[in-house]
């Protein structure tokens, strides 16, 4: 049981890698999979951008390239992910630019005020997290930790505000639903935690 | 306030999911040398600005890269 399990996660638009956004869907429905219905991704980690197809396993790997914890009920789960050498097979057209548009921002935080059709909650945070990244610097960010206190809902308005801002490099950003805050978001300047 | 312990500061680092080998890990090892990644590192900083109610300046990063080193500092900054 929990042996390794290739995920098959396309490329979105023109990018040659996968954003922790992609595979985090992927992961969710793993861990349904594995666990049951109730069983859900709690944090998800990605260390560098990645470009070959991903396998998650249970076990602890070494040199993986990201790792991730499941909730459910009271157990809490690691998982980690480790890239294959297999090419990327499947691509899908991408464009964030709605959500660009239909965002509300100002010093330190960016919300969306009502649901975008055809985009996840998840794909609006990334949106969010680069349009608050870009008021820090703007040099290439990369999203590379998800933690979620609760799962996320259909719930708006969906923002991002920053916690932490660390080093010139790091920032932690807190992520609301409603008036609530639901979790955090990392990023990390130049797309590499080297 | 106790003061801040190598120990208190090996069990935060290894709550933040670190990919470093907390073996190799002594008190006195970069960080870096026992593998952690900035990720880590930019983690353990967030995890102990959120335990001890405190920031820590950016110019003081590149100095406390060992856990000797970031238990003086922030013994000095709390006391």
């Amino acid at each position: 049981m929990h042996e390794c399990i290739l995920l098959d996660v396309p490329l979105k638009g023109d990018r040659d890698y996968l954003r922790l956004a992609d595979l985090f869907p992927a992961i969710q429905g793993v861990a349904q999979g594995q666990f049951g219905p109730l069983a859900q991704v709690s944090s998800m980690m990605i260390r560098r951008p990645l470009r070959h197809a991903i396998e998650v396993s249970f076990q602890p790997a070494e040199g993986c390239s990201g790792s991730f914890r499941i909730r459910h009920g009271d157990e809490s789960i690691s998982g980690w992910l480790v890239e294959t050498d297999q090419q990327i097979s499947r691509r899908v057209p991408y464009d964030s630019s709605p959500i660009s548009a239909a965002a509300v921002s100002g010093p330190d935080f960016a919300r969306i005020l009502t649901p975008i059709p055809g985009f996840a909650p998840l794909d609006i945070l990334v949106s969010l997290a680069k349009i608050v990244g870009a008021q820090l610097s703007t040099r290439s960010w990369w999203l590379c930790q998800l933690n979620l206190d609760t799962p996320f809902t259909e719930r708006f308005p969906l923002e991002v505000r920053v916690l932490h801002w660390i080093g010139g490099r790091f920032t932690v950003l807190n992520i609301l639903q409603g008036d609530t805050v639901i979790g955090t978001c990392r990023a990390i300047l130049d797309g590499t935690t080297k | 306030m106790a003061p801040v312990s190598t120990a208190e500061l090996r069990e935060l680092i290894a709550r933040v999911d670190t990919v470093a080998d907390l073996k190799k890990l002594t008190d006195t090892t970069r960080f870096r040398d026992a593998g952690a990644d900035s990720l880590d590192f930019y983690n353990l900083i967030v995890a102990i600005e959120e335990e001890f109610g405190i920031t820590i300046d950016d110019s003081d990063l590149e100095e406390v890269n060992t856990l000797e080193k970031l238990a003086k500092y922030l013994n000095e900054r709390l006391a």
